[in-house]
């Protein structure tokens, strides 16, 4: 199971493409994986035959686990196939923090017998006998749960404490004076207990831990977005023709990319080991799906013209209603952008999506008084609220970044340079 | 119903069996004309004479050989040895010859007989006379051990040990002969091998005997404070234990500490936390801790003496290294 965004712990074989025995080359697709965010496909990184599937379609197995071995005819397979240091597919490198342990596959409903090996969790992650019991029988992965225990290990009130729609379970360093209180089951009159989707899933767990660990602040403008409406309006009658249309989003993102230039830090992330710069810059805007939020990038918008920007933008979108976004567009951005302009809002903050540094949230652009020297006139504004990690940048330089961004906007000409 | 110490207790039961069977006898140094070195048997001689109380010669191995024939021969000697220190020079009567004559004679002899002996430290005794070796006893099959923490146990362990058909050491603490308790007037009787929970409690097991229960329910009161609730359980027989309630209170807590008084190394809590590891291994949160007797011979000196023994403070900083809580 390759690891196919950031914080993805496991995934969920909905389809095989081929058949045991067929011949694969690299590239071709063998499988259909879903992920939190969306259904993928699964390319082989080698050729030869497709010897043996090890996963059933409808099972869901964590990071790192073999699906499938592909091999020459005569290629002696019976090599154990999971816990095997060297496993027949090239899964990409897991996040160090997260060790492509085995742990027990967690069959979906309607369980796939077949793919319920179960192996014990390797060393390395250290949780003792009872919270690896509970753990299992709640088909809780364990290396989501911040272990509280000496030496940070997960105990049994970390199991028992933990909610899957609660990201990690923040746990106080210190045992506090008394403890915990006891977590109540909701009567059964408050209501229905909704299952989370995994998309939910994923926004209640990288939400909570951005909040618990990037210590965000705000900065906050005013932009005078009259000029920008304006050379959007002319360019989009320019390109019409080309059937390009250019959005007000797709301006704020060419701003950003372009500030981004002279701001790295804000095109960085916070690691314990320093602060990793972003070669490329790749602006993340935040879509609304049926089932949640996600955050996909235009890869590279640094180097794209407004016109790129607004058809790299526009083919996003749609490659994300039908889930065949590719992997590295869900873990590649370095900032992002969420707008809400559509709802008629002022303005709002917005949470940093690990592993950036900042993101820009921008409310409705509408006509608003204002003052112009002694003079009291009627511009269309916008408020733009950058949200920033303060482990890597501060106020003064989120600031000026802001500043850039709105000269860029209220001086639109400069987006088309 | 009513409050008596544990030492009055076991003077009842003593009373009691000499009353109601006649093949039951004393046997012990001091226990006669001087009363009882610890005044267990003070006023028996005068009531039950020579015959039934026996004041022996400083040899141990004698007097209790002489109850193992005794025992073989019909008769259930109580035979009290001043301290379990002195046990030893008695061993080869209780290890090789009380425990196994059933064995050997393919269950033709029996010996019913009791070694009430006083166990413990912490009185200032020094090293000779402060040991807690119960536990040795405890290893071996053929012997049963018993070892009361409060009256009402001591007098209902005594019945059963009495009554029993085979050899059972009846340790005694130095430190609780004072210890009061409610003693009910009907008979009853404790079996053994049926441990009990002193306090309830989800948080932390504290596996105790004898006075180590009592170190355990201060710990209790401390971490109560906390708000920790801690589970006491107390085995009362450590041959045969009771595996079942030590389990089943640590599948509740899933953390336990064992307390002994007894040396840490190859002590009687070790053996009760290799037997949690290998049953209830699925159930914890962390290793079986044990707070024991610190592996020095007992020093002379009250401060040094103290802290070799485990103390409420100990149970509590355990708990806190080894599960964090």
């Amino acid at each position: 199971m390759p690891q196919m965004g950031y914080d993805m712990l496991e995934g969920t074989v909905v389809r095989w493409l081929m058949t045991e025995g067929s011949e694969v080359n690299i590239g071709d697709a063998l499988a259909e994986i879903e992920t939190d965010k969306a259904v993928v496909e699964f390319e082989a990184s080698e050729s030869g035959l497709l010897r043996k599937i090890l996963v059933a379609e409808g099972a869901t197995v964590p990071v790192g686990h073999v699906l499938a071995i592909v091999g020459d005819a005569d290629e002696d397979i019976s090599a154990p196939e999971n816990g095997d240091a060297s496993p027949a597919y090239a899964p990409e490198p897991a996040p160090a923090e997260e060790p492509p342990e085995e742990e027990p596959a967690i069959p979906l409903p309607p369980p796939a017998g077949a793919a319920a090996t179960e192996e014990p969790a390797a060393g390395g992650l250290r949780a003792s006998p009872v919270a690896r019991r509970l753990a299992d029988e709640r088909a809780i992965d364990l290396r989501q749960i911040q272990g509280t225990g000496p030496g940070g290990r997960v105990t049994k009130n970390d199991v028992l404490n933990f909610e899957p729609d609660d990201a990690p379970a923040v746990v106080p360093e210190k045992p506090a004076e008394a403890p915990p209180a006891p977590v109540e089951a909701p009567s059964e009159a408050a209501g229905e207990l909704v299952p989370m989707s995994r998309v939910r899933q994923q926004i209640a767990r990288v939400t909570a831990k951005s909040k618990r660990e990037a210590p965000h602040f705000y900065v906050s403008a005013e932009i005078d977005m009259t000029r920008a409406m304006d050379l959007r309006k002319q360019i989009n009658t320019t390109l019409e023709s080309e059937g390009v249309r250019v959005s007000v989003n797709d301006m704020i993102i060419r701003a950003c990319a372009e500030a981004l230039k002279g701001f790295p830090n804000l095109n960085s992330y916070y690691t314990d080991n320093g602060i990793q710069m972003n070669d490329g810059i790749n602006i993340g805007i935040a879509i609304a799906g049926e089932q949640g939020l996600i955050l996909p990038a235009i890869m590279e918008s640094g180097t794209m013209s407004l016109a790129e920007i607004a058809k790299a933008s526009k083919d996003l979108v749609e490659r994300a209603t039908k889930g065949t976004l590719h992997p590295r567009e869900y873990t590649g951005g370095t900032f992002a952008v969420s707008n809400l302009g559509m709802f008629d809002v002022t303005s709002f903050i917005a949470i940093i999506q690990p592993p950036q540094s900042a993101v820009l949230a921008v409310g409705t652009v509408a006509p608003r008084p204002i003052a112009d020297g002694d003079e009291i006139k009627v511009a269309s504004m916008m408020t733009a609220t950058i949200s920033a990690d303060h482990r890597v940048t501060d106020g003064a330089e989120s600031a000026q970044f802001l500043v850039v961004v709105k000269k860029m906007l209220e001086d639109p000409m400069s987006l088309l340079v | 119903m009513g409050e008596i110490t544990l030492r009055d207790a076991v003077t009842r039961g003593l009373t009691e069996a000499l009353d109601t069977d006649e093949r039951v006898f004393l046997m012990g140094e001091d226990i006669g004309s001087y009363q009882g070195p610890y005044a267990v048997t003070k006023g028996l001689l005068e009531k039950y004479g020579h015959e039934r109380i026996r004041d022996t010669p400083i040899s141990e191995g004698v007097v209790v050989g002489a109850a193992v024939g005794a025992a073989m021969a019909g008769l259930r000697p109580i035979v009290e040895i001043m301290t379990i220190n002195f046990l030893l020079l008695a061993m080869d009567m209780v290890v090789n010859h009380a425990a196994k004559l059933r064995y050997m004679s393919n269950g033709q002899i029996q010996v019913p007989m009791v070694i009430r002996t006083v166990t413990g430290g912490g009185a200032q005794l020094g090293a000779t006379h402060s040991q807690s070796l119960e536990g040795w006893f405890a290893s071996v099959p053929g012997l049963k051990v018993a070892a009361p923490s409060d009256p009402y146990d001591a007098l209902g362990l005594l019945r059963t040990a009495i009554a029993d058909e085979d050899p059972v050491i009846f340790a005694e603490h130095a430190r609780l002969y004072q210890v009061l308790g409610d003693v009910p007037d009907d008979h009853y009787a404790i079996p053994f091998g049926q441990a009990k929970v002193k306090r309830a409690g989800d948080d932390v097991t504290l596996v105790a005997y004898s006075r180590g229960v009592h170190t355990a329910l201060e710990a209790a009161a401390i971490l109560e404070k906390k708000g920790v609730e801690a589970e006491v359980v107390d085995l009362r027989t450590l041959r045969p234990l009771d595996t079942a309630t030590v389990l089943t209170s640590v599948e509740k807590t899933s953390r336990v500490i064992v307390v002994d008084e007894a040396w840490r190394c190859g002590g009687f809590g070790a053996e009760i936390s290799s037997m949690i590891h290998e049953n209830a291994f699925d159930s914890l949160d962390g290793p079986v801790g044990r707070v024991a007797g610190l592996d020095v011979p007992a020093p002379y000196n009250g401060t040094l003496e103290a802290s070799a023994l485990p103390d409420a403070a100990r149970i509590v900083s355990a708990i806190e290294e080894i599960y964090g809580i």
